[in-house]
């Protein structure tokens, strides 16, 4: 008969405060020990931490799966432990065949050349936020910049009411950045649940009044045959956003957080413009957004030589696998034209980030103005927090700073 | 030299065509369409660049 003894066992809560003191500690000591683990935490799971592990769960669908179990009783299976219940998320929840309809919707609206087109609009909110306050010598580059540029264009494309932006910037980042039941995340929940409200609103104006807009687009529109419902596209809009508003904040704040700390660097990206776009590449692998993604195994199989059961929940880390020594050589180090720099901050396989692209451009444009227009901006580190959980989302609270003020 | 696309293993990261894009050219989806491509003389090191950025492992080179 066959075992269904789950080894090697390691005790890892990547929820912990021992985790959240130092994640890369944590991280390197799996990866270099046990790269492929059992732990007893949140009900049971897999923990993968090198880079090959993270191709092999993430390319083979048919084995690790992202869809929810019949037994996962409609919750979320993204994530470990569990999300709440609810509609399933499209498209993260749903492998081929299913997934294809909606990443076939997804993806001329998002790809290399459609994210090429939103340039000048990118450009255009990144200068607003920023003249907002170039003359004051200070600022919060999270909540000022960071934040409110990214939601202003994914907002703006989707076709949402933008004067609710700044809200539904700050409450997304607040639910991101801080811990469940504390009053910050509960003002970001509440704030979701009217951003829900407004894309519903937004939905039934435009089968009413069409625009050229990404809600427009989605009326009428069938997956798999069917007409999606004005449920199905608020849903959809709100993967959009959760997935590519906060993520592009968080990226472009570990960075600035990155060039505060090594001024060597941040000059170098200030003399030479050009290196900046290659650098994208190095400051994604080296702070990815989002640390972890999780699957759930569908077939009885092998993961690097464990076993592995139907039903396994199986936690992948991204982070991890970008500090594998294997596929980086100097991982620790920030090498800005690293060539290759295979990183899997935006997945692999087929539920990669559809929207990547837009999220370098919007992180270049970020980047380069603020270089351009605040290049000797000064953050309090003496002030600054980073995400309190970082087993899933990992980025800065709030960036306070100061530069020497100028015009508009 | 021959550049070969597994397209079942694209996932349209693109960083190929971001590389050399007059060797690895896109969909309108933004995913790979080569499939097999000869590469013109002199093009070598840039298939090969384009071949390195590839997340997925999709591009081989035959010689």
């Amino acid at each position: 008969m066959r075992s269904l003894e789950r080894v090697p066992v390691v005790d890892f809560d990547h929820h912990s405060p021992e985790f959240n003191a130092d994640p890369d500690a944590a991280w390197k000591e799996l990866r270099e020990t046990c790269p492929v683990a059992w732990s007893k935490n949140h009900g049971g799971f897999w923990v993968v931490s090198d880079y090959e592990g993270n191709h092999e769960v993430l390319k083979h669908h048919e084995v690790f799966t992202s869809e929810r179990w019949p037994e996962d009783d409609g919750y979320g299976t993204a994530f470990i432990p569990k999300s709440a219940q609810g509609e399933k998320t499209l498209p993260l929840e749903v492998d081929p065949p299913d997934h294809i309809g909606v990443r076939q919707l997804l993806n001329p609206l998002l790809s290399p050349n459609a994210s090429e087109a939103m340039r000048p609009k990118i450009a255009r909110w990144t200068a607003r936020h920023i003249d907002a306050v170039i003359e004051r010598g200070e600022c919060d580059l999270v909540y000022d910049i960071t934040s409110p540029v990214p939601a202003h264009i994914t907002l703006e494309w989707l076709g949402f009411p933008l004067e609710h932006a700044d809200e539904t910037s700050t409450a997304f980042h607040d639910m991101l950045g801080t811990a469940p039941g504390t009053e910050v995340f509960n003002r970001g929940l509440e704030a979701v649940l009217l951003t829900f409200e407004l894309l519903r609103e937004s939905v039934v104006a435009r089968r009413a009044e069409p625009r050229d807009d990404v809600i427009t687009y989605l009326i009428g529109r069938e997956v798999d045959g069917k007409p999606m419902s004005d449920d199905d596209i608020v849903n959809l809009c709100i993967v959009l956003v959760g997935g590519g508003v906060d993520t592009t904040t968080s990226l472009t704040s570990s960075a600035l957080v990155h060039l505060n700390r090594d001024r060597k660097l941040r000059q170098r990206l200030i003399d030479n413009p050009d290196l900046q776009r290659p650098a994208t590449e190095e400051f994604l692998r080296m702070h990815p957004p989002l640390a972890t993604i999780a699957r759930t195994v569908r077939q009885e199989s092998e993961l690097r030589g464990c076993p592995v059961h139907p039903g396994d929940r199986v936690l992948v880390s991204r982070h991890s696998a970008n500090y594998d020594t294997k596929q980086f050589e100097n991982p620790e180090e920030f090498i800005p034209d690293r060539f290759p720099n295979r990183h899997v901050s935006f997945g692999l396989g087929v539920h990669r980030c559809v929207g990547s692209h837009l999220a370098r451009l919007m992180f270049q444009e970020m980047l380069g103005q603020i270089l351009e227009r605040m290049p000797d901006y000064e953050i309090d580190e003496t002030s600054i927090d980073p995400y309190p959980d970082r087993g899933f989302a990992q980025g800065w609270v709030s960036l306070p700073a100061r530069f020497t003020p100028a015009g508009r | 030299m021959r550049i070969c696309v597994d397209r079942s293993k694209c996932s349209g990261h693109a960083l190929c065509a971001a590389t050399a894009p007059d060797l690895y050219t896109l969909d309108d989806d933004g995913y790979s369409n080569v499939g097999e491509l000869d590469v013109p003389a002199g093009m070598e090191d840039l298939a090969r660049r384009g071949m390195e950025t590839c997340p997925e492992r999709a591009i081989t080179l035959e010689d």
